[in-house]
């Protein structure tokens, strides 16, 4: 099995998968953590910036 | 060598001071003989500790940290050294700090240790029991962790909690756009669809009121504007739409929850429970119990002393736990009665302060005539204090200051005044409503300027509810993917790593089970349909039958599991070398602890192994096996030192030790003993037959009859060892021994013992080969009779056809 970081970091060259959502998930992923409380703030952040102007 | 040079434990559980030293300079392995509770498992505890920086058991079982020194170790007293041979490891050290009890403090190179040791290399006789009974996913987690895949597995977890969250945020925008959805469907009649509708609607409105039509969104904020000039440019219809809006908060407001008699009656009885604290401090007592009684039905294990109050006890220990259990019930009953009324006074508090921030920031800007003045300074006078309640009831009941003073701060003036000033502030708004609306124009001026604000104001959040709820659904559906691909490709890692020690599995439990021709082919089998779910499946008779334990014993689920741990022992530990083991044979029956020791002998030879048993008869099977290994007795436990160590002794040595002290009685049990256990064996091996009986039970006369008769019959009657057993079996004291030496009451002198044990001992040095350490056993192979030990070097029938 490989180490966590580097099936996230091949799972982001790899075209697999949509690019923004992948690139966050690894960088919130540690060695042996993923931090689900900061992928959350950028899930925050991305459904607000969405709404552009009323 | 071995792997490790030097194991040093000092103040741990049951290990004090003096440092407790495991040295293998003079040999590679090491066996320990220790009865239950001599301190045995305090060194697994402590290597675990070592490895992982906790002990997996006693946190299962509720025991912090600060359980692991040792009652009187001083500070800095409390650590573990071991001295690896490897010299990138070299030494590593963890001692145990009081002010960081969760951390131990590590000197020496821990991670290049993890690297070197990536899979557990310790097993204890519970963790096989456990391992074995363990629910689906326990067991995927416990194998998966032991085969290195923790970090994998924490992601996953952290991966499912990830989903949850975004799944709750979901639930959560949707449930607000529900609300904002009929908050527009109160103002138009209908559902909102899209602009267009919304548009429509207003024009209705607009239309209404003389102000032209919209025919895009971005002109609704100017005709809206419009509409609000209308109503300010008339005082009059301005103060309406005020008295409207407060009308409005006012009938959110009320009515307001009159909490003063059950706070009252709370404080009073809050104070009567506090009263007697230190029995409250019992209380967490109950659970333990609970769990006592728990486990000590199911253990079937008998005590002296209550295992825990630690006193005497008469009668039944359960019963006595129970009584002990009975006197904290009543006060647990009111305790669980006031926790229930706390969370209720806590929610009411906590529905009174939204209502009051609500309220206080609606009429925040708005210019307030003298009655609701006093009604918005009370709102502020109130708020504090019911925070400060608030606060409080959040904690339990054992936390809550028992001088807090609940009432005085919900029975103030203020509270009163709000409470009791609702219908005079209700009947006092509807009059300027009402005297306000006597103009028709008016009045629905001002309604359709309400109706046009809620339709504004609903719309526009629906509207970006829904951008919101359509984003994160992408965002959803993306990361759902990459998790399912993650935790697909974690699955097919660990059953590449199954399928890696399955081979070496099955050579293991077979050599555990060689009785069993109907069971076979045990496999750890991951179940794809679950995410996490694993469950060990065996061949009976040619049917695979998952999960096993519906047809294994607990012996032959232990051997399972035993062969699991040792085959993944090997596998992914492949530059390590060393195992501890713990009691593993405990759960074996007698006859089949031998062949431990055979897949030790057979699988592990060059492997470093420190080994604790309670077993002396097996200990004894295990020094003629490995000769070589360090051997080292607990023979007591002081609780001042810990163990009390000496050099191990087999049963010849210890029998040759009673007799130097003239011990008779004691040598003679030892030697029957140990003799019952020998012809046990020799009987099996050699197909004698011991004359039955219902009891089940056979005494030494019996079975050396039955050897002798055996031997007779396959050797020629003027064989030397036959001549020895004919010779050994008719003396007189021997046949008395064999008959008493069960009866402590019989008297035996040391030199009577002394003769028996070297006639025996003369007999077994023919019958046991010094090769592989076995005694004979008899075998027939293509019609010729072998009575020969396993490794054939001792052969003392020769090749003689039948």
């Amino acid at each position: 099995m490989k180490e966590p970081i580097k099936w996230f970091a091949e799972a982001v060259n790899s075209g697999k998968y949509v690019e923004d959502v992948i690139a966050e998930i690894k960088s919130c992923v540690s060695e042996d953590e993923f931090d689900v409380d900061k992928f959350m703030d950028w899930v925050s952040e991305q459904i607000e910036e969405g709404l552009g102007g009323d | 060598m071995g792997e490790i040079q030097k194991i040093t434990i000092s103040g741990f559980r049951g290990i004090n001071t003096p440092p407790l030293e495991l040295d293998f300079q003079t040999a590679r392995s090491m066996m320990i003989y220790g009865t239950n509770g001599s301190g045995k498992s305090s060194i697994v505890d402590a290597w675990e500790w070592l490895y992982s920086g906790k002990i997996e058991h006693l946190a299962r079982e509720g025991a912090k940290e600060r359980a692991f020194p040792h009652k009187e170790a001083q500070k800095c007293q409390t650590w573990i050294e071991v001295e690896f041979a490897n010299k990138k490891v070299g030494k590593i050290r963890a001692e145990f700090g009081p002010s960081r009890p969760t951390k131990p403090k590590i000197e020496g190179n821990l991670s290049k240790m993890k690297e070197f040791i990536p899979y557990p290399c310790h097993l204890r006789y519970r963790d096989i029991t456990e391992f074995v009974y363990e629910r689906k996913a326990r067991k995927y987690e416990i194998l998966s962790y032991q085969m290195g895949f923790g970090k994998a597995l924490d992601i996953q977890n952290q991966l499912h909690k990830g989903a949850r969250r975004l799944e709750e945020e979901l639930e959560k925008l949707k449930r607000d756009r529900d609300e904002s959805s009929k908050e527009y469907q109160g103002a138009s009649g209908e559902e909102p669809k899209d602009i267009a509708s919304y548009i429509e609607t207003l024009n209705v409105v607009f239309d209404r009121q003389g102000i032209a039509s919209v025919k895009e969104i971005t002109e609704v904020k100017i005709s809206f504007e419009k509409l609000r000039g209308q109503v300010e440019k008339d005082e009059k219809t301005k103060k309406l739409q005020l008295w409207k809006d407060i009308k409005e908060s006012i009938n959110k407001f009320y009515p307001v929850e009159d909490i003063r008699s059950n706070i009252s009656k709370f404080q009073e009885d809050f104070t009567d429970f506090k009263q007697n604290e230190e029995e409250i401090s019992k209380l967490v007592l109950l659970d333990l119990y609970e769990k006592g009684i728990e486990a000590i039905e199911s253990l079937e294990i008998y005590y002296d002393s209550c295992p825990l109050c630690d006193q005497p006890y008469e009668g039944n220990l359960i019963e006595h736990i129970k009584s002990k259990q009975s006197h904290l019930d009543e006060l647990s009953k009111r305790r669980k009665e006031l926790e229930n009324r706390r969370k209720g006074l806590f929610s009411s508090i906590d529905g009174i302060i939204r209502k009051i921030e609500h309220a206080s920031s609606d009429l925040e800007e708005k210019e307030l005539e003298l009655s609701l003045i006093k009604f918005g300074e009370d709102l502020k006078n109130v708020n504090s204090p019911l925070k400060d309640c608030k606060d409080m009831l959040e904690k339990n009941i054992e936390n809550i200051d028992k001088k807090f003073d609940f009432l005085t701060r919900v029975d103030t003036k203020e509270f009163v005044s709000l409470l009791d000033s609702e219908s005079e502030i209700k009947e006092e708004i509807s009059r300027r409503v009402e005297d306000l609306e006597k103009d028709k124009s008016r009045k629905a001026l001002v309604d359709d300027f309400q109706q046009a604000n809620k339709l504004q104001e609903s719309f526009l959040k629906w509207d970006r509810l829904n951008k919101k709820i359509e984003r994160l659904e992408e965002i959803k559906s993306a990361y759902e993917k990459i998790k399912d691909d993650y935790i697909e490709d974690t699955k097919k890692s660990v059953q590449e790593s199954f399928d890696a020690i399955s081979s070496d599995v099955a050579a293991y439990f077979k050599s555990l089970e060689q009785d069993s021709e109907v069971l076979g082919d045990p496999k750890i089998k991951l179940d794809y349909e679950k995410d996490k779910a694993v469950e060990l499946e065996i061949m009976f008779g040619g049917d695979p039958i998952s999960p096993a334990y519906k047809i294994l014993s607990e012996s032959q689920l232990n051997s399972f599991g035993l062969s699991i741990f040792l085959a993944s022992a090997k596998h992914f530990n492949p530059n390590f070398k060393f195992i501890i083991l713990d009691d593993v044979i405990n759960s074996f029956d007698t006859y089949k602890r031998p062949r431990v020791i055979d897949v030790l002998s057979e699988h592990f030879s060059d492997y470093q192994i420190l080994l604790f048993t309670h077993d002396s008869i097996w200990l004894d099977r295990l020094q003629k096996s490995f000769p070589q290994w360090i051997r080292k007795r607990f023979f007591g436990w002081d609780y001042t030192i810990g163990p009390r160590v000496e050099p191990g002794k087999n049963s010849y040595e210890q029998i040759d030790e009673l007799l130097s002290q003239d011990k008779p009685a004691e040598a003679g049990w030892m030697f029957g003993r140990y003799l019952e256990w020998v012809l046990q064996e020799l009987c099996e091996s050699l197909g004698a037959s011991v004359k039955y009986n219902r009891r089940n039970e056979f005494t030494l006369s019996e079975l050396v009859q039955a050897f002798k008769v055996r031997m007779q019959k396959k050797l020629k009657s003027d064989h030397s060892i036959v001549k020895l057993i004919l010779d050994f079996e008719p003396d007189e004291g021997f046949r008395n021994f064999c008959d008493h030496w069960k009866d402590s009451e019989t008297d035996y002198s040391s030199p009577e013992i002394r003769d028996i044990v070297r006639n025996w001992k003369n007999i077994e040095s023919k019958i046991e080969c010094d090769e592989c350490h076995k005694f004979i056993r008899y075998e027939k192979v293509d019609g010729y009779e072998h009575i020969s030990c396993p490794c054939r070097k001792l052969n003392i029938k020769g090749n003689e056809h039948c």
